[in-house]
């Protein structure tokens, strides 16, 4: 059990063997945190150190604010010890960022979990994408890979926000503002299956799209999920790097635990 | 002292006048546009509302970079095959009131319709021409 003599982090004391102990701490507990790399331990507080905490305070600890700092005898550093001393097999899922609203386990938004994971070979959450003449960004969801025509169910409850409207490559989007106000987008659909318009209530596991084709000929729902706590398009230009509204959501978590019932 | 004040009010007018008129990249250029566009945009808007491929054929230059549409355009031949696909009512309708503007990365200007397709426009040998169409939800 690893103790401090004082804060460490935003606001804190920041005594360098402090920041030692903490900076190892985040590093031994990185398996928890979605994306987490290794930070450098040199007793010094900066943006890594600062965001590390950050990252650690809102997926494991559970802050819908973290403050980015740890206390002597505070949660976050109680919950760093534990994740030291637990063993470390078998990994649970990383349990989904806290998200104003999104206190359920949500349906999957398919009937069943595509062959081929979301979380790799371009279809995750991040994945580097170009623009027309070469410039970055990220990918702003999850693709899940199905057949062209695959009916694509609500997650939980709600109410369409928004006609279908021209998305990309010949395909639509449809936007549903979920019960506790987070907002799916479900992209990349063909058509919203009927009576399935704005203003319309939704149930959760309701068939209320279906996946489209690209020109490309692939197809799959590019499924991509916002906390509701901004407003405005959810598209953004010029927001990097995934040019989206400010409270994007990274879903995987929320898929990984979602239910097909 | 009325005149080191007219001075001063003078030096302040300038100041401001020159701020203004610097154009920051993402954001609205408003009027900052360069009239040179302004000239070929009107033509543009024109042939986009009359649906004339030829026209905006003409006030383009090949090859049009694309993440849409089926990828970059190669000549104006491709340009017409997949201009009723590119050109919907809801672009045409887009293009009738929507001011260029600058983002970061682009070296000309941009009119963006449905907050994620920008069609840029760029500067060669003096002339804008429409080189650019980038949607922001692409893959």
């Amino acid at each position: 059990m690893e103790t401090i003599s004082a804060s460490v982090g935003v606001g804190g004391a920041n005594r360098p063997q402090d920041v030692i102990k903490v900076q190892n701490l985040l590093n031994q507990n990185r398996a928890r945190v979605p994306d987490a790399r290794e930070i450098t331990v040199d007793g010094l507080v900066g943006p890594e150190t600062i965001n590390a905490i950050v990252n650690f305070q809102r997926h494991v600890v559970g802050l819908s604010n973290p403050d980015g700092r740890v206390d002597p005898n505070g949660r976050t550093l109680r919950a760093l010890n534990q994740g030291v001393n637990a063993p470390t097999i078998p990994a649970p899922l990383p349990a989904p960022p806290a998200a104003p609203g999104i206190s359920v386990v949500l349906r999957f938004p398919l009937n069943a979990r595509p062959r081929l994971s979301y979380k790799t070979g371009g279809r995750y959450f991040g994945a580097p994408r170009t623009t027309s003449t070469g410039g970055h960004r990220s990918h702003a969801g999850c693709d899940l890979i199905v057949p062209k025509g695959t009916p694509i169910v609500a997650v939980a409850d709600g109410e369409v926000i928004r006609n279908p409207y021209y998305f990309y490559s010949g395909t639509y989007a449809l936007e549903v503002r979920h019960t506790g106000g987070f907002v799916v987008r479900y992209g990349e659909i063909s058509t919203a299956a009927q009576g399935v318009s704005s203003g319309s209530s939704v149930a959760r596991g309701q068939v209320i799209a279906f996946v489209g084709k690209l020109e490309s000929g692939s197809s799959m729902l590019h499924f991509e999920m916002y906390a509701g706590t901004a407003s405005g398009s959810l598209t953004v230009r010029g927001n990097p790097p995934y040019q989206r509204r400010s409270d994007l959501l990274d879903p995987t978590p929320y898929l990984d635990q979602a239910t097909l019932t | 002292m009325q005149r080191t004040c007219s001075s001063l009010n003078g030096f302040l007018v300038l100041i401001l006048t020159t701020l203004l008129s610097v154009s920051t990249p993402g954001c609205w250029a408003g009027g900052g546009v360069p009239p040179e566009l302004l000239k070929v945009l009107q033509a543009y808007r024109q042939a986009v509302a009359a649906g004339d491929s030829d026209q905006v054929a003409a006030l383009s230059r090949f090859p049009i970079a694309s993440n849409d549409f089926g990828g970059v355009i190669q000549s104006p031949a491709i340009l017409r095959e997949r201009f009723q696909k590119i050109f919907r009512p809801e672009i045409v309708a887009c293009f009738a009131d929507a001011e260029p503007r600058q983002e970061t990365g682009f070296p000309g200007y941009l009119v963006v319709c449905e907050d994620a397709l920008a069609f840029g426009f760029e500067q060669h040998d003096g002339e804008y021409r429409f080189s650019y169409i980038d949607n922001a939800n692409a893959e």
